[in-house]
């Protein structure tokens, strides 16, 4: 166990930066040929006045620290697992704090983030129908699929994200206090840090680009937490539909 | 802007001073409790070695300006650190180590496998089995001496004999392999490693005395790291600790092998020989050094 643990930290060691390079810098390729090549959906829906409360003000509190402290960890975290604290003149026991700082507005804004979306993401069989045309992503016909409040690859996000903070929470503790665990524990938590960083680092790219750039509309959400009805209707139908029935049922006043 | 948005915003504001406020007030975490984590079994001998600028990315860099003031640090230095030597010259060179018969060989310097020079005395480069040098274990040799004539550094045969008979003297070279492992370490470790992996660079590092750091780089980890006296036995005091030390003294007690300002590694900011000596005692742990 030891020795394999340690051969793989070597590799890890030797790839880790790499590692990263090849992953931002392909889903950042990616994007862009999904962009210049396939291009937005619903260029019109941006315009449209906000009517419908589709993020209420804790989600967008948890969203925002949830959003910049990983943004932040992942800066730092690829100047530790690249060995260039010292090159960039930072200060390694100041750049530690500020990590492990971060983590913790990670930690608390990832758990909460966790439990609000944490019955929205179950899969529901109309969504089968959105995997089957992948969001109608590949193709520039504009495509009305069924979605819920979240459509199943944002509940693909939910799972993996949340998965992964999860990993590295505990990890990251472990890592934070490497004293107090087996030299084993340390090395599977190192392991298991930098590579679910990675993954989440290149998940968040992708979920960035599907929020801003190729959903016009969709980015302005995460600050006065509204949507258009057009907007709703075109990428969540379901969540509409609910919505309304809701409303005609007297039992929400979301709309 | 609606008054909620308005106070969102406010309140994100907030809280992230607040966070980096604290994050750059409290310690972080406690000391480490290295006993503890010494005590678990661990081998990190099959470890990457990660190379001493990876060990001051994290650990101050003063610690490298004082090593580098140090006697250890002068063990071995790359050839560029003399001034005017001339290593675009070819120089015909015998193994002085076979005694069988004369092998020679014509060596450009310049594409040689030049790795450095010992303590600003020797010269050592690597020669592979094909060039017919066999006579060192490790395939090191210390191909010429370094004298200073002025500010300038030249080579000279690191030893002369007639080694063909034919009545003028040649330039004769010396097998380094069994100096390698004091004199240069990293060297001799470098040459034992497999081909492929990570090497330990030439002369005194960080990891010389620490061991390989890729472990600890990686996790952080105390137990992933070697600081203990253990290092200092491999070529001083004749390989083990001197009888004339209780079990509970150490080498590091008296010395800090990183150097101070001065480059000196006897800790006399707190010590003086009279610490640990009578005035005029003799010092007899380092009576093995001073006959070396």
């Amino acid at each position: 166990m030891n020795s394999l643990l340690v051969t793989l930290i070597n590799y890890y060691i030797d790839f880790i930066a790499i590692l990263f390079a090849l992953a931002i810098s392909g889903v950042v390729l990616g994007v862009a040929a999904h962009y210049f090549i396939i291009g937005p959906h619903g260029k019109e829906l941006v315009k449209l006045p906000p009517e419908i409360i589709r993020m209420t003000l804790l989600e967008r509190f948890t969203h925002f620290f949830r959003m910049v402290s990983c943004v932040l960890l992942a800066l730092t975290g690829i100047v530790f697992a690249t060995f260039k604290v010292n090159t960039l003149g930072l200060s390694y026991q100041w750049l530690l704090k500020f990590h492990v700082s971060l983590g913790i507005i990670f930690t608390i804004s990832s758990l909460i983030s966790i439990v609000i979306y944490f019955k929205p993401s179950f899969f529901k069989k109309y969504d089968w129908e959105w995997f089957k045309y992948m969001g109608g992503y590949l193709t520039k016909k504009e495509m009305h699929l069924p979605a819920g409040k979240l459509n199943a690859g944002q509940k693909v996000f939910f799972w993996l994200s949340g998965a992964l903070s999860v990993l590295l929470i505990i990890s990251g503790d472990i890592l934070a206090f490497p004293q107090n665990y087996h030299i084993n524990v340390a090395m599977a938590a190192a392991l298991i840090h930098g590579l679910s960083a990675l993954m989440l680092f290149a998940a968040v790219l992708g979920h960035a680009y599907l929020g801003t750039a190729a959903n016009p509309g969709t980015f302005q959400v995460l600050l006065h937490g509204k949507v258009a009805r057009e907007w709703a209707k075109t990428h969540h139908p379901e969540w509409v539909k609910e919505l309304e029935q809701s409303s005609a049922s007297g039992k929400t006043a979301v709309m | 802007m609606e008054k909620k948005s308005k106070a969102l915003v406010a309140l994100m504001l907030a809280v992230s001073v607040l966070s980096t406020a604290c994050s750059s007030a409290k310690p972080l975490a406690p000391a480490p409790n290295s006993s503890a984590a010494e005590a678990q079994a661990l081998d990190i001998s099959k470890a990457a070695y990660v190379g001493s600028q990876t060990c001051i990315s994290c650990h101050s860099n003063t610690i490298m300006d004082s090593f580098n003031k140090t006697t250890h640090a002068a063990l071995f230095k790359a050839a560029t650190a003399y001034p005017g030597l001339n290593l675009n010259q070819t120089v015909t060179i015998f193994d002085d180590g076979n005694k069988t018969k004369p092998v020679k060989l014509d060596l450009n310097l310049a594409q040689g496998d030049i790795k450095g020079v010992m303590a600003d005395q020797h010269l050592v480069a690597s020669l592979s089995q094909s060039t017919g040098f066999t006579s060192d274990n490790l395939g090191l040799y210390r191909i010429a001496d370094l004298e200073k004539e002025g500010n300038a550094w030249k080579l000279t045969p690191a030893v002369e004999k007639d080694y063909d008979k034919n009545g003028t003297k040649d330039w004769g070279v010396r097998n380094y392999g069994d100096c390698a492992t004091c004199h240069s370490p990293g060297l001799a470790a470098q040459a034992l490693q497999a081909p492929g992996a990570n090497k330990l660079t030439g002369g005194m590092s960080c990891e010389t005395c620490h061991g390989p750091g890729g472990v600890h780089a990686a996790t952080g980890s105390p137990a992933a790291i070697a600081v203990n006296e253990d290092s200092c036995y491999v070529c001083h005091a004749g390989g083990e600790k001197p009888a004339d030390l209780t079990p509970e003294q150490s080498c590091l007690e008296c010395h800090n092998p990183h150097g101070n300002a001065r480059g000196l590694m006897f800790k006399e900011d707190t010590l003086s020989c009279e610490s640990c000596h009578e005035s005029g005692d003799s010092d007899p742990h380092h009576a093995v050094l001073k006959a070396h």
